[in-house]
């Protein structure tokens, strides 16, 4: 029987957090925007160094309202911050985010910094990519149309989790 | 040079090298060694595991690697092990595994061959259903399929029972109820707002919450409140039990007995339970017929009752007090008149037993008048609500007495004597004064009761006629006036006095010389008897001075 752990998406709204997740499970990309409404939730099962565990994904919706995440994340074993780095408005909210929730800076995360593949409209600095790395296990330059890093990512994070440091 | 040098070594560092002797002694020797550690190893993985998780992940391959090779090597030692858990396991599986499905058998069997089910499978076509599921609509009130124990923060699975098929992934669907939960608490802004049912993929979902997990079951049809209930008695009794075990990841999807508990929640409940619940109709058929055949007999009895007791109030004479069932018969208690006639019942179980009165029934008072002048010849009567009419002839001597014998009679108030006397004996000489005497001393004059003074004047008329035929021959007389009674009560005295006052004040009256009479008291024992009316009088003894 395989560990099952609870991790959640967070970031602002149409970064690709829900495309990611698609990716990872079905490897495939949709156009079109649709945005979540609550939450999604999905499950993968992988084997991560010999050993099986399911991820039980909670795709949160957007980070534009206060506080409305605070009760999906209750118990929450590992966490993916999504930022978009062709806009750097979505780097700023997970300050806003982390001070809303000081307590889930104990919660092992990665961070995707996502649509590497719109090379030309990159806005991201060196600096911010320094400070994301300061509070996450890992940082992934990830892409939810080609699917680079993105299983990458999510296997790091199960296996923070299998082994916590 | 090196001799002096060791010389010198072992004079200044003596102890030092002796302590380092027997630490290279210690280290070296392989088996003391191994029991140094063995006192300490114990303590050392406890003092690991709270504050290193290093020496546990370190730990996790060798003996994963040596419970493998356990496994391969003493198969039969751990097959011994393992069997008593998993054979009853596996016997429990498989024993509700047959159970469903002769369950199922039945069901078909009961339900496939027959009118209704061509009826349902009509119905089915019409309503664009399958006929299982039609068939599921008609017998089966509620089944639940699935149980998920899920844990309340993170909506992670703690167990699941029931069928795999249904809802493949069920570490989704725990998720989305917990997901719906928060959703709730977060609309409401209340932790105690919670999920009670929700409809899922056509997959009806009761809920029930505790304070750490809670309880998600999959139920197909109606179910009940009384199920609901169940379901929320079900998670109190999981948190009592297992509730060291609730918070516990690691043992998550992997507690045999808490599935195992789980499992027998997982019921089906028939709508043929249902009807065997209601079927209460033959029984109220049959206490209706029941109650029925006794209130016939009831009645019959009643019947047989009201016959006996229309009878008795057709016999004069007869004063029933009680009646009661004897076997087949009747018993009456009661007071009976001797003259009374009880033949009416000489064809019936019926016994009397009463004891005898004198009834003032007209029928039962003629039949003693009757009887009474059954000794005399050529008298008529005719009795009419306390008053008799006599016709007829009588000897003088006789007609006293007779009508003495006649008031006696109980309920005879008044005499219209109309009676012609024969052989009336002359009274000219003073030697035939003695029938005056004779006939005076014979008479008994009857007072019932204080108040029909006319009464008692017409039985004194002769005794008034003889007394003054006396004093108009200045016969000189003493009259003595003796007040009689039946001795029945403590006063029975006293109104023997007043008995003989009435009589001497209707004598004076008559103008009888008061100086010639004198009362007196036929005095008696109280004897506590019936009541005899006929005693109760005067009479006289009469003798000439």
């Amino acid at each position: 029987m395989s560990a099952a752990k609870k991790i959640c998406l967070i970031g602002r709204f149409a970064v690709g957090k829900t495309s990611l997740v698609k990716q990872f499970i079905d490897k495939q990309f949709g156009e079109k925007y649709k945005t979540t409404v609550g939450v999604s939730i999905s499950t993968k099962q992988l084997i991560v160094e010999e050993k099986e565990i399911t991820l039980v994904i909670w795709d949160i919706a957007g980070f534009e309202q206060d506080g409305h995440y605070a009760h999906y994340m209750r118990g929450v074993h590992g966490l993916i911050w999504v930022v978009d780095g062709t806009e750097a408005e979505s780097f700023k909210i997970i300050d806003t985010i982390n001070n809303s929730l000081p307590e889930i800076k104990q919660v092992p995360s990665v961070c995707f910094i996502n649509k590497c593949d719109l090379v030309e409209d990159r806005v991201i600095k060196e600096s911010e990519v320094h400070a994301l790395k300061e509070f996450n296990y890992a940082v992934y330059e990830t892409s939810a149309k080609t699917g680079e890093n993105v299983e990458v990512g999510f296997t790091k994070l199960a296996s923070l989790l299998l082994n916590p440091q | 040079m090196s001799k002096e040098r060791d010389i010198l070594k072992s004079l200044l560092l003596k102890e030092e090298l002796e302590v380092l002797d027997h630490l290279k002694d210690k280290l070296l020797s392989e088996e003391r060694f191994t029991d140094e550690v063995a006192k300490v190893l114990s303590n050392a993985i406890k003092r690991s595991q709270k504050t290193d998780p290093q020496l546990e992940r370190a730990l996790e391959k060798p003996i994963k690697k040596g419970v493998v090779r356990a496994f391969s090597e003493s198969k039969q030692s751990i097959i011994d092990a393992l069997l008593p858990i998993m054979g009853q396991l596996i016997r429990k599986t498989v024993t509700n595994s047959i159970k469903q499905f002769v369950s199922d058998i039945n069901r078909a069997i009961e339900q496939d061959f027959s009118i209704k089910s061509l009826k349902w499978r009509w119905q089915a076509k019409k309503a664009g259903i399958t006929y299982p599921e039609m068939l599921f609509q008609k017998t089966i009130r509620y089944q639940v399929t699935d149980i998920f124990l899920i844990n309340k923060d993170n909506g992670l699975l703690i167990e699941h029972a029931g069928s795999d098929d249904l809802l493949k992934d069920s570490n989704a669907i725990s998720a989305m109820l917990t997901a719906i939960q928060s959703f709730i608490g977060d609309s409401f802004e209340s932790d105690d707002a919670h999920l009670q049912s929700v409809e899922i993929k056509n997959q009806n979902f009761i809920v029930a919450n505790g304070p750490k997990v809670y309880l998600a079951a999959v139920v197909k049809g109606n179910p009940t409140e009384r199920l609901k209930q169940k379901f929320q008695e079900i998670i109190e009794n999981i948190h009592a039990g297992y509730s060291e075990v609730l918070l516990q990841e690691e043992t998550y999807q992997n507690n045999l007995e808490l599935n195992d508990y789980l499992r027998e929640k997982l019921v089906t409940k028939s709508l043929s339970d249902k009807q065997k619940e209601i079927k209460i109709l033959p029984w109220i058929l049959i206490t209706l017929a029941l109650v029925a055949v006794l209130a016939y007999w009831s009645y019959s009895r009643k019947l047989a009752l009201n016959e006996v007791v229309e009878q008795s109030k057709q016999i004069n004479g007869l004063y029933v007090q009680k009646i009661e069932r004897n076997g087949d018969g009747y018993t009456i208690y009661g007071l009976l008149d001797p003259l009374a006639d009880t033949t009416v019942f000489s064809n019936q179980a019926v016994t009397l037993i009463t004891k005898p009165y004198s009834s003032l029934d007209e029928t039962i008072i003629q039949k003693r008048i009757h009887q009474t002048l059954s000794d005399y010849n050529g008298i008529q009567s005719n009795y009419e609500k306390g008053h008799l009419v006599l016709t007829g002839k009588i000897k003088y001597n006789d007609n006293q007495l007779l009508l003495s014998k006649l008031y006696a009679i109980n309920g005879v108030e008044q005499i219209n004597n109309k009676l012609e006397l024969t052989n009336q004996p002359a009274v000219e000489k003073k030697e035939d004064l003695s029938i005056l005497f004779d006939q005076v001393n014979q008479a008994f004059i009857h007072i019932p009761d204080m108040k029909n003074k006319a009464y008692y004047q017409a039985q004194l008329g002769f005794v008034i006629k003889n007394l003054q035929l006396m004093q108009n021959k200045n016969v000189k007389i003493e009259l003595v006036i003796l007040g009689t009674s039946d001795c029945s009560g403590a006063l029975s005295n006293k109104y023997s006095q007043k008995r003989a006052t009435i009589v001497n004040n209707i004598l004076i009256e008559s103008n009888i010389n008061p100086n010639s009479i004198v009362t007196e008291v036929k005095s008696c024992k109280v004897n506590n008897q019936a009541k005899n009316l006929s005693l109760l009088g005067a009479k006289f003894n009469l003798k000439e001075l």
